[in-house]
Protein backbone atom coordinates (compact mmCIF):
# COMPACT_ATOMS: atom_id res chain seq x y z
CA UNK A 1 0.00 0.00 0.00
CA UNK A 2 2.82 2.35 0.94
CA UNK A 3 4.49 1.66 -2.41
CA UNK A 4 1.28 2.60 -4.27
CA UNK A 5 0.95 5.79 -2.23
CA UNK A 6 4.51 6.74 -3.10
CA UNK A 7 3.85 6.14 -6.79
CA UNK A 8 0.69 8.23 -6.49
CA UNK A 9 2.64 10.96 -4.75
CA UNK A 10 5.37 10.86 -7.42
CA UNK A 11 2.63 11.19 -10.10
CA UNK A 12 1.33 14.37 -8.44
CA UNK A 13 4.86 15.74 -8.10
CA UNK A 14 5.47 15.02 -11.81
CA UNK A 15 2.29 16.91 -12.75
CA UNK A 16 3.31 19.87 -10.56
CA UNK A 17 6.69 20.05 -12.29
CA UNK A 18 4.91 21.62 -15.26
CA UNK A 19 2.04 23.49 -13.56
CA UNK A 20 1.01 25.62 -16.56
CA UNK A 21 0.65 22.58 -18.80
CA UNK A 22 -1.31 20.69 -16.13
CA UNK A 23 -3.56 23.70 -15.54
CA UNK A 24 -4.28 24.10 -19.26
CA UNK A 25 -5.11 20.40 -19.62
CA UNK A 26 -7.40 20.44 -16.54
CA UNK A 27 -9.10 23.65 -17.75
CA UNK A 28 -9.83 22.35 -21.26
CA UNK A 29 -10.89 19.00 -19.88
CA UNK A 30 -13.16 20.61 -17.22
CA UNK A 31 -14.73 22.96 -19.77
CA UNK A 32 -15.59 20.02 -21.99
CA UNK A 33 -17.07 18.02 -19.09
CA UNK A 34 -19.03 21.06 -17.84
CA UNK A 35 -20.48 21.74 -21.29
CA UNK A 36 -21.38 18.14 -22.04
CA UNK A 37 -22.88 17.41 -18.57
CA UNK A 38 -24.74 20.72 -18.53
CA UNK A 39 -26.24 20.14 -21.97
CA UNK A 40 -27.11 16.49 -21.35
CA UNK A 41 -28.82 17.25 -18.00
CA UNK A 42 -30.64 20.32 -19.31
CA UNK A 43 -32.03 18.53 -22.37
CA UNK A 44 -32.83 15.46 -20.25
CA UNK A 45 -34.78 17.62 -17.76
CA UNK A 46 -36.89 19.02 -20.63
CA UNK A 47 -37.51 15.51 -21.94
CA UNK A 48 -38.61 14.35 -18.50
CA UNK A 49 -40.91 17.33 -17.97
CA UNK A 50 -42.58 16.90 -21.37
CA UNK A 51 -42.94 13.16 -20.90
CA UNK A 52 -44.32 13.51 -17.34
CA UNK A 53 -46.95 16.04 -18.43
CA UNK A 54 -47.96 14.54 -21.75
CA UNK A 55 -48.24 10.99 -20.40
CA UNK A 56 -51.93 11.74 -19.89
CA UNK A 57 -52.46 13.31 -23.34
CA UNK A 58 -55.21 11.79 -25.52
CA UNK A 59 -54.45 8.26 -26.68
CA UNK A 60 -55.37 9.22 -30.26
CA UNK A 61 -56.20 12.62 -31.73
CA UNK A 62 -58.23 12.35 -34.93
CA UNK A 63 -58.03 15.21 -37.41
CA UNK A 64 -59.28 15.75 -40.92
CA UNK A 65 -56.87 16.90 -43.60
CA UNK A 66 -57.81 18.10 -47.06
CA UNK A 67 -55.31 19.36 -49.60
CA UNK A 68 -52.62 19.17 -46.96
CA UNK A 69 -54.48 21.50 -44.62
CA UNK A 70 -56.50 20.88 -41.51
CA UNK A 71 -60.23 20.90 -41.98
CA UNK A 72 -63.03 20.78 -39.46
CA UNK A 73 -64.32 17.33 -38.65
CA UNK A 74 -68.05 16.37 -38.89
CA UNK A 75 -69.41 15.63 -35.41
CA UNK A 76 -71.35 12.56 -36.57
CA UNK A 77 -68.07 10.68 -36.98
CA UNK A 78 -67.77 10.54 -33.18
CA UNK A 79 -70.56 7.95 -32.93
CA UNK A 80 -68.99 5.80 -35.67
CA UNK A 81 -65.56 5.96 -34.01
CA UNK A 82 -67.17 5.02 -30.67
CA UNK A 83 -68.47 1.79 -32.24
CA UNK A 84 -64.98 0.56 -33.11
CA UNK A 85 -64.10 -2.31 -30.78
CA UNK A 86 -61.68 -1.24 -28.05
CA UNK A 87 -62.56 2.45 -28.21
CA UNK A 88 -63.72 4.11 -24.99
CA UNK A 89 -64.73 7.78 -24.88
CA UNK A 90 -64.67 9.93 -28.00
CA UNK A 91 -64.51 13.64 -27.19
CA UNK A 92 -65.07 16.15 -30.01
CA UNK A 93 -63.00 19.27 -29.30
CA UNK A 94 -63.38 22.85 -30.39
CA UNK A 95 -60.22 24.92 -30.28
CA UNK A 96 -58.26 27.38 -32.36
CA UNK A 97 -56.17 30.50 -32.31
CA UNK A 98 -56.86 34.18 -32.04
CA UNK A 99 -54.34 36.95 -32.68
CA UNK A 100 -54.42 39.62 -30.01
CA UNK A 101 -53.29 42.93 -31.60
CA UNK A 102 -52.59 44.89 -28.37
CA UNK A 103 -50.07 42.33 -27.15
CA UNK A 104 -49.06 40.97 -30.59
CA UNK A 105 -49.52 37.51 -29.09
CA UNK A 106 -51.44 34.58 -30.49
CA UNK A 107 -53.83 33.11 -27.94
CA UNK A 108 -55.09 29.55 -27.95
CA UNK A 109 -58.86 29.38 -27.43
CA UNK A 110 -60.13 26.10 -26.01
CA UNK A 111 -63.73 25.03 -25.63
CA UNK A 112 -64.50 23.24 -22.34
CA UNK A 113 -67.21 23.30 -19.72
CA UNK A 114 -64.93 23.12 -16.68
CA UNK A 115 -61.29 23.04 -15.62
CA UNK A 116 -59.70 21.22 -12.67
CA UNK A 117 -59.92 23.67 -9.72
CA UNK A 118 -56.49 22.71 -8.36
CA UNK A 119 -54.82 24.20 -11.44
CA UNK A 120 -56.25 27.64 -10.76
CA UNK A 121 -54.41 30.34 -8.85
CA UNK A 122 -57.40 32.62 -8.40
CA UNK A 123 -61.01 31.81 -9.00
CA UNK A 124 -64.36 33.43 -8.40
CA UNK A 125 -66.00 31.54 -5.56
CA UNK A 126 -66.10 27.76 -5.73
CA UNK A 127 -68.38 27.47 -8.73
CA UNK A 128 -66.28 27.11 -11.82
CA UNK A 129 -69.04 26.15 -14.18
CA UNK A 130 -68.88 28.52 -17.12
CA UNK A 131 -72.10 29.47 -18.78
CA UNK A 132 -72.48 30.36 -22.42
CA UNK A 133 -73.22 33.93 -21.44
CA UNK A 134 -69.56 34.68 -21.42
CA UNK A 135 -66.97 33.61 -18.92
CA UNK A 136 -63.47 32.32 -19.36
CA UNK A 137 -60.41 31.02 -17.54
CA UNK A 138 -57.10 32.47 -18.75
CA UNK A 139 -53.46 31.49 -18.40
CA UNK A 140 -50.95 33.54 -16.40
CA UNK A 141 -49.33 34.83 -19.58
CA UNK A 142 -52.63 36.15 -20.93
CA UNK A 143 -53.58 37.70 -17.57
CA UNK A 144 -50.19 39.43 -17.26
CA UNK A 145 -50.09 40.63 -20.87
CA UNK A 146 -53.61 42.06 -20.74
CA UNK A 147 -53.48 43.13 -17.05
CA UNK A 148 -56.53 40.99 -16.36
CA UNK A 149 -57.93 40.13 -12.98
CA UNK A 150 -61.06 38.30 -11.89
CA UNK A 151 -64.27 39.86 -13.18
CA UNK A 152 -62.64 41.81 -16.02
CA UNK A 153 -63.57 41.17 -19.62
CA UNK A 154 -61.40 39.86 -22.43
CA UNK A 155 -62.84 41.00 -25.79
CA UNK A 156 -62.73 38.91 -28.98
CA UNK A 157 -64.01 39.61 -32.45
CA UNK A 158 -66.19 36.65 -33.45
CA UNK A 159 -66.06 35.04 -36.89
CA UNK A 160 -69.35 36.77 -37.77
CA UNK A 161 -67.92 40.20 -36.85
CA UNK A 162 -69.79 40.52 -33.58
CA UNK A 163 -67.93 41.30 -30.37
CA UNK A 164 -67.74 38.78 -27.52
CA UNK A 165 -66.32 39.83 -24.18
CA UNK A 166 -66.33 36.96 -21.69
CA UNK A 167 -65.50 37.86 -18.12
CA UNK A 168 -62.53 36.22 -16.42
CA UNK A 169 -63.66 33.79 -13.70
CA UNK A 170 -60.31 32.10 -13.09
CA UNK A 171 -56.59 32.40 -13.76
CA UNK A 172 -54.42 29.34 -14.16
CA UNK A 173 -51.58 28.94 -11.65
CA UNK A 174 -47.94 29.67 -12.44
CA UNK A 175 -47.16 25.98 -11.95
CA UNK A 176 -49.38 25.08 -14.89
CA UNK A 177 -47.99 27.84 -17.12
CA UNK A 178 -46.03 25.36 -19.22
CA UNK A 179 -49.43 24.08 -20.41
CA UNK A 180 -51.71 27.05 -20.03
CA UNK A 181 -49.70 30.27 -20.46
CA UNK A 182 -51.44 31.36 -23.69
CA UNK A 183 -54.65 29.45 -23.06
CA UNK A 184 -58.16 30.93 -22.85
CA UNK A 185 -60.70 28.28 -21.85
CA UNK A 186 -64.23 29.21 -22.88
CA UNK A 187 -67.58 27.42 -22.89
CA UNK A 188 -67.75 25.38 -26.10
CA UNK A 189 -70.74 27.35 -27.41
CA UNK A 190 -68.81 30.61 -27.08
CA UNK A 191 -65.65 29.08 -28.54
CA UNK A 192 -67.71 27.99 -31.57
CA UNK A 193 -69.02 31.56 -32.01
CA UNK A 194 -65.59 33.18 -31.80
CA UNK A 195 -63.81 30.60 -33.97
CA UNK A 196 -66.65 30.22 -36.46
CA UNK A 197 -67.09 26.49 -35.98
CA UNK A 198 -70.61 25.34 -36.93
CA UNK A 199 -72.55 23.24 -34.43
CA UNK A 200 -72.21 20.06 -36.52
CA UNK A 201 -68.41 20.36 -36.77
CA UNK A 202 -65.44 20.20 -34.41
CA UNK A 203 -61.71 20.90 -34.64
CA UNK A 204 -60.63 17.34 -33.85
CA UNK A 205 -61.54 14.41 -31.62
CA UNK A 206 -59.74 12.87 -28.67
CA UNK A 207 -60.17 9.11 -28.70
CA UNK A 208 -59.64 6.91 -25.66
CA UNK A 209 -58.47 3.36 -26.32
CA UNK A 210 -59.25 0.90 -23.52
CA UNK A 211 -56.27 -1.36 -24.20
CA UNK A 212 -53.11 0.62 -25.11
CA UNK A 213 -51.86 -2.37 -27.16
CA UNK A 214 -54.76 -1.84 -29.56
CA UNK A 215 -53.93 1.76 -30.47
CA UNK A 216 -52.31 0.79 -33.80
CA UNK A 217 -55.30 -1.38 -34.72
CA UNK A 218 -57.77 1.43 -33.97
CA UNK A 219 -55.62 3.84 -36.00
CA UNK A 220 -55.61 1.41 -38.94
CA UNK A 221 -59.41 1.05 -38.76
CA UNK A 222 -59.83 4.85 -38.70
CA UNK A 223 -57.68 5.23 -41.83
CA UNK A 224 -59.56 2.43 -43.58
CA UNK A 225 -62.91 4.00 -42.76
CA UNK A 226 -62.00 7.62 -43.71
CA UNK A 227 -59.11 8.24 -46.12
CA UNK A 228 -59.03 11.94 -45.19
CA UNK A 229 -58.26 11.46 -41.48
CA UNK A 230 -54.93 12.09 -39.86
CA UNK A 231 -54.26 10.47 -36.51
CA UNK A 232 -51.73 11.47 -33.87
CA UNK A 233 -51.10 8.97 -31.07
CA UNK A 234 -49.84 9.74 -27.58
CA UNK A 235 -46.56 8.01 -28.42
CA UNK A 236 -46.12 10.33 -31.40
CA UNK A 237 -46.93 13.38 -29.24
CA UNK A 238 -44.16 12.45 -26.77
CA UNK A 239 -41.80 11.57 -29.64
CA UNK A 240 -42.40 15.01 -31.13
CA UNK A 241 -41.07 16.71 -28.00
CA UNK A 242 -38.19 14.24 -27.79
CA UNK A 243 -37.29 15.19 -31.35
CA UNK A 244 -37.70 18.94 -30.75
CA UNK A 245 -35.49 19.01 -27.67
CA UNK A 246 -32.96 16.61 -29.21
CA UNK A 247 -32.79 18.82 -32.29
CA UNK A 248 -32.32 21.95 -30.21
CA UNK A 249 -29.67 20.17 -28.10
CA UNK A 250 -28.02 19.04 -31.34
CA UNK A 251 -27.59 22.65 -32.38
CA UNK A 252 -25.58 23.21 -29.23
CA UNK A 253 -23.51 20.08 -29.83
CA UNK A 254 -22.69 21.57 -33.23
CA UNK A 255 -21.67 24.82 -31.55
CA UNK A 256 -19.37 23.09 -29.06
CA UNK A 257 -17.96 20.68 -31.63
CA UNK A 258 -14.88 22.95 -31.80
CA UNK A 259 -14.23 22.31 -28.10
CA UNK A 260 -14.71 18.57 -28.63
CA UNK A 261 -12.33 18.66 -31.62
CA UNK A 262 -9.72 20.52 -29.52
CA UNK A 263 -9.97 17.84 -26.86
CA UNK A 264 -9.68 15.15 -29.55
CA UNK A 265 -6.49 16.76 -30.87
CA UNK A 266 -5.10 16.90 -27.33
CA UNK A 267 -5.84 13.20 -26.83
CA UNK A 268 -4.44 12.31 -30.28
CA UNK A 269 -1.29 14.30 -29.58
CA UNK A 270 -0.74 12.38 -26.36
CA UNK A 271 -1.59 9.01 -27.88
CA UNK A 272 0.80 9.33 -30.81
CA UNK A 273 3.91 9.81 -28.72
CA UNK A 274 5.68 11.09 -25.68
CA UNK A 275 7.75 14.24 -25.58
CA UNK A 276 11.50 13.68 -25.35
CA UNK A 277 11.42 14.85 -21.72
CA UNK A 278 8.75 12.33 -20.79
CA UNK A 279 10.59 9.52 -22.61
CA UNK A 280 13.82 10.48 -20.83
CA UNK A 281 12.03 10.48 -17.45
CA UNK A 282 10.67 7.00 -18.10
CA UNK A 283 14.16 5.87 -19.18
CA UNK A 284 15.64 7.23 -15.94
CA UNK A 285 13.00 5.47 -13.86
CA UNK A 286 13.68 2.20 -15.67
CA UNK A 287 17.44 2.69 -15.27
CA UNK A 288 17.18 3.13 -11.48
CA UNK A 289 15.21 -0.07 -11.17
CA UNK A 290 11.52 0.69 -11.74
CA UNK A 291 9.62 -2.18 -13.30
CA UNK A 292 7.39 -1.71 -16.35
CA UNK A 293 4.27 -2.30 -14.21
CA UNK A 294 5.36 0.45 -11.82
CA UNK A 295 5.98 2.91 -14.65
CA UNK A 296 2.55 2.08 -16.03
CA UNK A 297 1.03 2.58 -12.57
CA UNK A 298 2.70 5.97 -12.36
CA UNK A 299 1.33 7.05 -15.74
CA UNK A 300 -2.14 5.66 -14.92
CA UNK A 301 -2.06 7.64 -11.65
CA UNK A 302 -1.20 10.82 -13.58
CA UNK A 303 -4.12 10.21 -15.96
CA UNK A 304 -6.51 9.38 -13.13
CA UNK A 305 -5.57 12.48 -11.09
CA UNK A 306 -6.05 14.73 -14.14
CA UNK A 307 -9.32 12.98 -15.09
CA UNK A 308 -10.76 12.97 -11.56
CA UNK A 309 -9.90 16.61 -10.93
CA UNK A 310 -11.28 17.68 -14.32
CA UNK A 311 -14.40 15.53 -14.07
CA UNK A 312 -15.29 16.89 -10.63
CA UNK A 313 -14.46 20.51 -11.56
CA UNK A 314 -16.56 20.09 -14.71
CA UNK A 315 -19.47 18.62 -12.72
CA UNK A 316 -19.39 21.45 -10.18
CA UNK A 317 -19.24 24.04 -12.98
CA UNK A 318 -22.18 22.35 -14.75
CA UNK A 319 -24.25 22.38 -11.57
CA UNK A 320 -23.45 26.03 -10.89
CA UNK A 321 -24.60 26.79 -14.44
CA UNK A 322 -27.82 24.81 -14.04
CA UNK A 323 -28.73 25.53 -10.41
CA UNK A 324 -27.47 29.08 -9.90
CA UNK A 325 -27.86 30.43 -13.44
CA UNK A 326 -30.82 28.22 -14.53
CA UNK A 327 -28.93 26.99 -17.59
CA UNK A 328 -28.71 30.56 -18.91
CA UNK A 329 -26.17 29.61 -21.57
CA UNK A 330 -28.35 26.96 -23.22
CA UNK A 331 -31.81 28.35 -22.43
CA UNK A 332 -32.20 30.59 -25.52
CA UNK A 333 -31.60 27.65 -27.84
CA UNK A 334 -33.21 24.78 -25.91
CA UNK A 335 -36.25 26.72 -24.67
CA UNK A 336 -36.66 28.99 -27.71
CA UNK A 337 -38.70 32.12 -27.37
CA UNK A 338 -42.22 33.41 -27.75
CA UNK A 339 -44.16 36.62 -27.14
CA UNK A 340 -45.96 34.82 -24.30
CA UNK A 341 -43.25 32.58 -22.93
CA UNK A 342 -44.17 30.60 -19.79
CA UNK A 343 -41.95 31.10 -16.75
CA UNK A 344 -40.86 27.59 -15.91
CA UNK A 345 -37.82 25.92 -14.44
CA UNK A 346 -36.96 22.38 -15.29
CA UNK A 347 -35.31 20.24 -12.64
CA UNK A 348 -31.93 18.98 -13.87
CA UNK A 349 -30.97 16.08 -11.64
CA UNK A 350 -27.33 15.16 -11.30
CA UNK A 351 -27.28 11.41 -11.04
CA UNK A 352 -25.30 8.50 -12.33
CA UNK A 353 -26.51 9.34 -15.85
CA UNK A 354 -24.61 12.63 -16.13
CA UNK A 355 -21.41 11.12 -14.76
CA UNK A 356 -21.67 7.93 -16.80
CA UNK A 357 -22.08 9.92 -20.02
CA UNK A 358 -18.72 11.60 -19.42
CA UNK A 359 -16.69 8.56 -18.39
CA UNK A 360 -16.66 6.81 -21.82
CA UNK A 361 -16.67 10.11 -23.67
CA UNK A 362 -13.75 11.87 -22.08
CA UNK A 363 -12.23 9.98 -19.13
CA UNK A 364 -11.45 6.64 -20.77
CA UNK A 365 -9.91 8.13 -23.95
CA UNK A 366 -7.67 10.41 -21.89
CA UNK A 367 -6.42 7.65 -19.54
CA UNK A 368 -5.89 5.34 -22.54
CA UNK A 369 -4.02 8.10 -24.37
CA UNK A 370 -1.75 8.52 -21.34
CA UNK A 371 -1.06 4.81 -20.98
CA UNK A 372 -0.42 3.72 -24.57
CA UNK A 373 2.72 5.76 -25.38
CA UNK A 374 4.03 5.24 -21.84
CA UNK A 375 3.74 1.50 -22.29
CA UNK A 376 5.68 1.74 -25.56
CA UNK A 377 8.45 3.72 -23.80
CA UNK A 378 8.42 1.50 -20.71
CA UNK A 379 9.05 -1.74 -22.63
CA UNK A 380 12.03 -0.32 -24.53
CA UNK A 381 15.58 -0.41 -23.29
CA UNK A 382 16.23 2.41 -20.74
CA UNK A 383 19.29 3.53 -22.67
CA UNK A 384 17.42 3.94 -25.96
CA UNK A 385 14.44 5.54 -24.13
CA UNK A 386 16.77 8.18 -22.64
CA UNK A 387 18.50 8.77 -26.01
CA UNK A 388 15.25 9.01 -28.04
CA UNK B 1 7.10 8.63 3.03
CA UNK B 2 8.44 12.01 4.01
CA UNK B 3 6.38 15.05 5.02
CA UNK B 4 6.33 16.61 1.52
CA UNK B 5 5.09 13.41 -0.11
CA UNK B 6 2.29 12.96 2.40
CA UNK B 7 1.26 16.58 2.05
CA UNK B 8 0.83 16.35 -1.76
CA UNK B 9 -1.35 13.25 -1.58
CA UNK B 10 -3.43 14.72 1.23
CA UNK B 11 -3.79 18.05 -0.56
CA UNK B 12 -5.03 16.44 -3.78
CA UNK B 13 -7.38 14.08 -1.96
CA UNK B 14 -8.70 16.99 0.11
CA UNK B 15 -9.32 19.03 -3.02
CA UNK B 16 -11.17 16.16 -4.68
CA UNK B 17 -13.26 15.59 -1.53
CA UNK B 18 -14.17 19.27 -1.49
CA UNK B 19 -15.27 19.06 -5.11
CA UNK B 20 -17.37 15.96 -4.39
CA UNK B 21 -19.01 17.77 -1.45
CA UNK B 22 -19.70 20.81 -3.64
CA UNK B 23 -21.18 18.62 -6.40
CA UNK B 24 -23.44 16.75 -3.96
CA UNK B 25 -24.48 19.99 -2.21
CA UNK B 26 -25.40 21.70 -5.48
CA UNK B 27 -27.30 18.61 -6.64
CA UNK B 28 -29.34 18.65 -3.42
CA UNK B 29 -30.06 22.38 -3.73
CA UNK B 30 -31.10 21.86 -7.36
CA UNK B 31 -33.49 19.02 -6.58
CA UNK B 32 -35.08 20.79 -3.61
CA UNK B 33 -35.52 24.03 -5.58
CA UNK B 34 -37.56 22.27 -8.23
CA UNK B 35 -39.75 20.47 -5.73
CA UNK B 36 -42.57 22.94 -6.49
CA UNK B 37 -42.51 21.89 -10.15
CA UNK B 38 -42.78 18.25 -9.15
CA UNK B 39 -45.59 18.93 -6.67
CA UNK B 40 -47.61 20.61 -9.42
CA UNK B 41 -47.30 17.64 -11.78
CA UNK B 42 -50.37 15.66 -10.64
CA UNK B 43 -52.63 18.73 -11.08
CA UNK B 44 -51.07 19.48 -14.47
CA UNK B 45 -51.53 15.90 -15.58
CA UNK B 46 -55.19 16.09 -14.59
CA UNK B 47 -55.51 19.26 -16.64
CA UNK B 48 -53.93 17.52 -19.65
CA UNK B 49 -56.24 14.58 -19.18
CA UNK B 50 -59.46 16.59 -18.69
CA UNK B 51 -58.94 19.13 -21.46
CA UNK B 52 -57.14 16.66 -23.72
CA UNK B 53 -54.14 18.96 -24.19
CA UNK B 54 -51.49 17.55 -26.47
CA UNK B 55 -48.76 20.18 -26.43
CA UNK B 56 -46.69 22.42 -24.19
CA UNK B 57 -47.44 26.15 -24.36
CA UNK B 58 -43.84 27.06 -25.12
CA UNK B 59 -43.78 28.51 -28.63
CA UNK B 60 -47.16 30.13 -29.13
CA UNK B 61 -46.60 32.39 -32.11
CA UNK B 62 -47.33 30.01 -34.96
CA UNK B 63 -49.78 27.13 -35.02
CA UNK B 64 -47.14 24.60 -36.04
CA UNK B 65 -44.95 25.73 -33.11
CA UNK B 66 -47.75 25.92 -30.54
CA UNK B 67 -49.10 22.50 -31.42
CA UNK B 68 -46.01 20.84 -32.85
CA UNK B 69 -47.37 17.35 -32.42
CA UNK B 70 -50.74 18.09 -34.08
CA UNK B 71 -49.40 20.15 -36.99
CA UNK B 72 -49.21 18.65 -40.45
CA UNK B 73 -45.53 18.04 -41.28
CA UNK B 74 -45.32 20.71 -43.96
CA UNK B 75 -47.54 23.32 -42.31
CA UNK B 76 -44.48 25.51 -41.72
CA UNK B 77 -44.00 25.66 -45.50
CA UNK B 78 -47.59 25.67 -46.62
CA UNK B 79 -48.12 29.32 -47.53
CA UNK B 80 -47.13 28.92 -51.16
CA UNK B 81 -45.16 26.43 -53.29
CA UNK B 82 -41.50 26.14 -52.22
CA UNK B 83 -42.13 28.47 -49.29
CA UNK B 84 -39.39 28.63 -46.70
CA UNK B 85 -40.24 28.42 -43.03
CA UNK B 86 -40.31 32.07 -42.13
CA UNK B 87 -42.07 32.51 -38.83
CA UNK B 88 -39.66 33.67 -36.11
CA UNK B 89 -41.10 31.37 -33.44
CA UNK B 90 -39.67 28.48 -35.42
CA UNK B 91 -36.17 29.81 -34.92
CA UNK B 92 -33.92 30.19 -31.91
CA UNK B 93 -33.47 33.90 -31.51
CA UNK B 94 -36.25 36.44 -30.97
CA UNK B 95 -36.61 39.26 -33.47
CA UNK B 96 -35.25 42.69 -32.52
CA UNK B 97 -37.70 44.91 -30.65
CA UNK B 98 -38.86 47.59 -33.01
CA UNK B 99 -39.95 50.98 -31.76
CA UNK B 100 -42.82 51.27 -34.23
CA UNK B 101 -46.26 51.61 -32.68
CA UNK B 102 -48.48 48.58 -32.27
CA UNK B 103 -50.60 48.22 -35.43
CA UNK B 104 -54.32 48.75 -35.04
CA UNK B 105 -56.61 45.77 -35.47
CA UNK B 106 -58.12 45.69 -38.92
CA UNK B 107 -61.79 46.63 -38.93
Amino acid sequence: MKRHLRIFDHAIATLLQSPIKTLVVVSVYSLLVATVVSLVLYVDAHHREAEALLASAPEIVVQRVRGGRHELLPLDRAAVIGEIRGVGRVVPRVWGYSYDPPTRATLTLWGAESVPPETLEIRQGQDLSMDAGGSCVVGQGVADARFLSIGERLPFRCADGELAAPSVVGIFSCESAILTNDLVVLPTVLARRILGVASDLCTDMAVEVLNPDEVDTVVRKLHERWPDVRTVTRRQIIQTYDAVFDWRGGVWILAISGCIAAFGILVWDKATGLSSEEARAIGVLKAIGWKTAEVMELKAAEGIVISAASLLTGLVAAEIHLVVFNGALFAPVIKGWSVLYPPFDVSPELGAYGVLVCIPLVVLPYVAATLLPSWRAAITDPDSAMRS
Amino acid sequence: MNLREGFLVRAVLGLLTLEIAAAVGLALIGSSRCERVKLARPANRRLVSELGLADLALWSDASYCRHSSLAVFFSAHSDHPSAMEHFPAGSMVPPPSFDNPVPEARP
